[in-house]
């Protein structure tokens, strides 16, 4: 191979990586942000967000891309999270109180979209996306009618003056960083939250765990190849419903994480780009449809977040316009991924080329896909 | 499918039909008999029916050629309709009224539409077998894009752009005034004070729907649909799919952008920025309701889709907001049309006329 | 067999946990209240100061009202008369379902039992829940007065939040 191919090589191989840190670097200074307050709130993003990026990775394992239905997971953490404000559980009592609430209605979406993917194997990426359209309009229904009226909230305070239905912004107030600030390390300028990386360190412990359990083994075999793990003897469909039940619950727990941090609830909307940012994170981090590990979450999430830090600002004043700086944030963020997907499906079909003509060619390959 | 009674007949016209269909048929029907019974004019509700079939048929036929060449389907319909939006926002910068103004709209969006096209087929080229979650974020990030070039292109006309710096278009720009409802009042028939059938709409969809049935059945036609249910033959026969995928793709793009353009002038508006994004996921609902699937489409699927879906959209929030007494519509939209295409997309792929 | 013990364990220790971060949990208002008795069963205190828990200590004066957010049921209060200088310590729990307790501290210092009591939150009183205030200045927002979310979002219809 030339010196010419393996420079292409490496540049399509780390495109997006690449694009995010020059673009990033580009930003820092029309952003006119100081470098230790971007390193802060790298700190804070990798707290808040990192969680809510794990949770993509058991499906990806078993095969079944990118689950744009984790947002089932943060409606389920929201609903927890109401009625601990409606309980007046605070603290991180508040916040253990809505993850063992939102608990079981995570575990029952998750089995919903489990099977619904199911029923629409190749095209789950797709499904998972309007699913969380679907079920948000449930979620819509039962925080905006239900809740208040057939299913009774105890504090008048958070419920709407007509006498039903959820206040569309709830102040978090009572467990506002309360995992955070359980035990805050300073270093210097920088605050970190400790027990929030250790929650995460834990995570993904569990997932390193857990791929080495039959149950693992079994997602890894489906995620290969459905036909031969189903011949082996393993339960497909079942593996892939707890795939997605699992990542469901862990989206569930992450949310909450992700809310505490940040103080209030827009009871509403807040989860509507919890599954986008989640995907973009990964992707950028160098994961693929069929490929993620850990390093892609934390390289994705700082990537994806130092840049969403800087940009809108150096938009602004490169611009000259705040709007056009917000819109030209979504176009990179948007266009970034869809590059990510154009990389990968791109590669994919040069090595299955490359394979075909060397067949052709009647050279002896190794036969391995 | 034959109309004769023998039950045999009637069980293959429920097979080829499909369960489903018939399902959202019938709940159609009675939510069309129940709405008198709530307080729901029939006859605007069905005026209001056929409306919205006319503004939305050409968008859901563009995803036809897509689909029988093979390239799935095509969620960057979005790059379609803003070919249409620089098409119909360039008419009303040229003060192009009527007529004019309608397919002057239609002829300045299409160079930009063949454009499109023609770079975005390429991109599909190059990454066949994932090409539906690739065309949606394109279509995302190309509509973000858009967002940023509404706000800087060089339009002036008053009634395009905000009043204070005059500079960057509106949200929405209405066509009161220049070509609003021209298609729908031409020869248009009104039957008392709610009832309009809206018969140019009409006829321009039948028009538009006739001249696609004819493509698929010329030379062309026939190597592309050749192409998406059996390439190994269309490659022996020396048709070249890349070739055929990217005619596809770019008349598609074209019927995008005057589905659009046909929507605007019975909405009465131009909706701008971030708007594309939310037109694209009905019209792929809406064909694979009328039975289409991954790799066929026809002319039945569209109009039968359309209408179904269109047709439970407009009369479920109408409906039960009459029998709750609240308005639940964007609640309702939201489950009835999302519940929808999550319906279609986990049927089997089986193809059904 | 097996399976149906591990479940139902399970479902045990779920619901155990649940009824245990509530009740560490839950927030009370405690509102200590200086005022006399109005059939003069007891008079208001001439000046103390009153500590609940580890909490700040404030200074009462006749007729004073302030409240004490704690969590969980037991809590602790001592209190340091000005006129003769006693310190009275009392230790006290609150009932769970209770948001809000009136703590009259003339009747604890009059011996008079129960001294605490609850207390309803009448929505007038607004400024009494921090919810309620925060809330109200949502309360315009899009098209309906109520706060009903301006979009409800079709597929697609995406903005990144700033905030994110």
């Amino acid at each position: 191979m030339s010196a010419k191919t393996n420079v292409t090589k490496f540049l399509s191989e780390y495109a997006v990586v690449i694009i995010f840190v020059v673009l990033t670097l580009a930003s820092i200074a029309p952003s006119g942000l100081s470098i230790p307050y971007i390193i802060q709130e790298v700190i804070t993003r990798l707290g808040r967000n990192s969680f809510l990026v794990i949770a993509l990775l058991l499906p990806i394992y078993a095969g079944m891309g990118l689950n744009f239905a984790m947002t089932l997971g943060a409606m389920a953490g929201q609903i927890g999270l109401i009625f601990a404000v409606d309980w007046g559980v605070a603290g991180w009592q508040g916040l253990v109180f809505a993850l063992l609430v939102g608990l079981p209605i995570a575990v029952l979406l998750g089995w919903v979209t489990g099977s619904v993917m199911n029923k629409a194997k190749g095209r789950e990426m797709v499904t998972g996306y309007i699913l969380a359209f679907f079920i948000n309009g449930i979620y819509q229904f039962f925080v905006l009618y239900l809740m208040g009226s057939l299913i009774p909230m105890r504090n008048p305070a958070i419920v709407l003056s007509r006498g039903y239905g959820v206040r569309n912004t709830l102040n978090l107030e009572s467990v506002r960083q309360s995992l955070d600030t359980l035990f805050m390390l300073r270093i210097g300028p920088f605050a970190i939250p400790v027990v929030t990386f250790i929650v995460i360190f834990l995570l993904c412990l569990f997932i390193v765990w857990f791929r080495k359990t039959k149950l693992g083994q079994d997602m890894r075999a489906v995620g290969q190849d459905m036909a031969v793990a189903g011949a082996a003897g393993i339960d497909v469909e079942r593996t892939r419903i707890v795939a997605i039940i699992i990542s469901t619950v862990l989206a569930c727990g992450g949310q909450i994480i992700f809310l505490q941090n940040m103080g209030n609830l827009a009871t509403y909307n807040a989860h509507d780009q919890t599954g986008f940012f989640a995907v973009a994170a990964l992707l950028v981090g160098g994961a693929s449809v069929t490929h993620a590990n850990i390093p892609n979450v934390f390289i994705g999430v700082i990537l994806l977040h130092a840049m969403f830090i800087v940009s809108p600002l150096a938009g602004q004043k490169l611009f000259g316009s705040a709007m056009i700086g917000e819109y030209f944030r979504q176009f990179i963020g948007y266009g970034v991924i869809a590059l990510s997907l154009v990389l990968y499906a791109w590669k994919s079909r040069r090595a299955a080329e490359d394979q075909r003509s060397q067949l052709r060619q009647g050279s002896a390959t190794g036969g391995a896909k | 499918m034959q109309w004769r009674l023998p039950v045999n007949n009637i069980k293959t016209f429920i097979q080829d039909f499909g369960w489903p269909r018939i399902i959202i048929f019938l709940f159609l029907v009675s939510l069309f008999i129940l709405a008198p019974v709530v307080g729901v004019r029939l006859d605007a509700s069905i005026s209001d029916v056929m409306n919205r079939f006319g503004q939305y048929a050409i968008l859901v036929l563009a995803l036809v050629p897509m689909i029988q060449s093979g390239a799935g389907l095509n969620f960057g319909l979005a790059l379609g309709i803003v070919a249409g939006l620089l098409g119909s926002t360039l008419s009303l910068q040229l003060e192009l009224r009527s007529f004019l103004g309608f397919f002057g709209a239609i002829g300045l969006a299409t160079p930009f539409a063949v454009l499109f096209g023609y770079f975005y087929g390429k991109l599909l080229n190059k990454v066949k077998g994932e090409e539906m979650t690739i065309a949606m974020y394109v279509g995302f990030s190309f509509v973000m894009l858009m967002c940023i070039m509404w706000l800087i292109l060089p339009y002036n006309n008053p009634t395009m752009v905000w009043g204070y710096a005059g500079k960057g278009l509106r949200t929405t720009i209405t066509v009161e005034g220049y070509w609003l409802k021209i298609l729908n009042n031409f020869l248009a028939i009104k039957i008392g004070e709610f009832f309009v059938f809206p018969t140019g709409l009409l006829l321009f969809v039948a028009l538009c729907a006739f001249l696609m049935w004819v493509f698929l059945k010329t030379k062309t036609g026939t190597a592309m649909t050749a192409v998406g249910s059996n390439p190994d033959f269309a490659r022996a026969s020396g048709i070249s799919a890349d070739r055929m995928r990217l005619i596809s793709v770019v008349i598609s793009t074209f019927l995008g952008a005057v589905g659009i353009i046909v929507y605007q002038q019975s909405f009465g508006f131009i909706q701008l920025y971030t708007a594309p994004n939310p037109m694209v996921f009905p019209a792929v609902a809406a064909i694979l309701i009328g039975g289409a699937s991954i790799n066929k489409a026809n002319i039945i699927n569209v109009i039968v889709g359309t209408f179904l879906f269109q047709g439970l959209l407009t009369m479920t929030p109408s409906v039960i907001n009459s029998i709750l007494q609240t308005d639940m519509s964007e609640v309702i939209r939201m489950i009835v049309s999302n519940g929808m295409i999550l319906y279609a997309l986990t049927r089997k792929t089986k193809v059904s006329k | 067999m097996k399976r149906i013990m591990i479940r139902s364990a399970l479902g045990l220790v779920y619901v155990a946990l649940l009824v245990l971060m509530l009740v560490t949990g839950k927030r009370h208002t405690i509102l200590i209240d200086n005022k006399a008795d109005p059939n003069g069963a007891y008079g208001a205190i001439n000046g103390m100061s009153v500590q609940i828990d580890k909490l700040e200590s404030a200074e009462y004066y006749p007729g004073d009202r302030d409240k004490a957010v704690v969590k969980g049921q037991r809590h602790h209060i001592k209190i340091e008369l000005f006129d003769d200088e006693k310190v009275i310590e009392r230790d006290f729990r609150l009932p769970l379902n209770q948001d809000m307790v009136l703590l009259s501290v003339p009747k604890l210092v009059a011996g008079i039992e129960p001294y605490i009591e609850p207390f309803t939150v009448q929505l007038e009183q607004a400024g009494m829940d921090q919810t309620a205030n925060q809330s109200q200045e949502h309360q315009q927002f899009g098209t309906d007065a109520e706060g009903l979310p301006l979009d409800m979002g079709n597929p697609a219809q995406t903005g990144m939040e700033q905030n994110q």
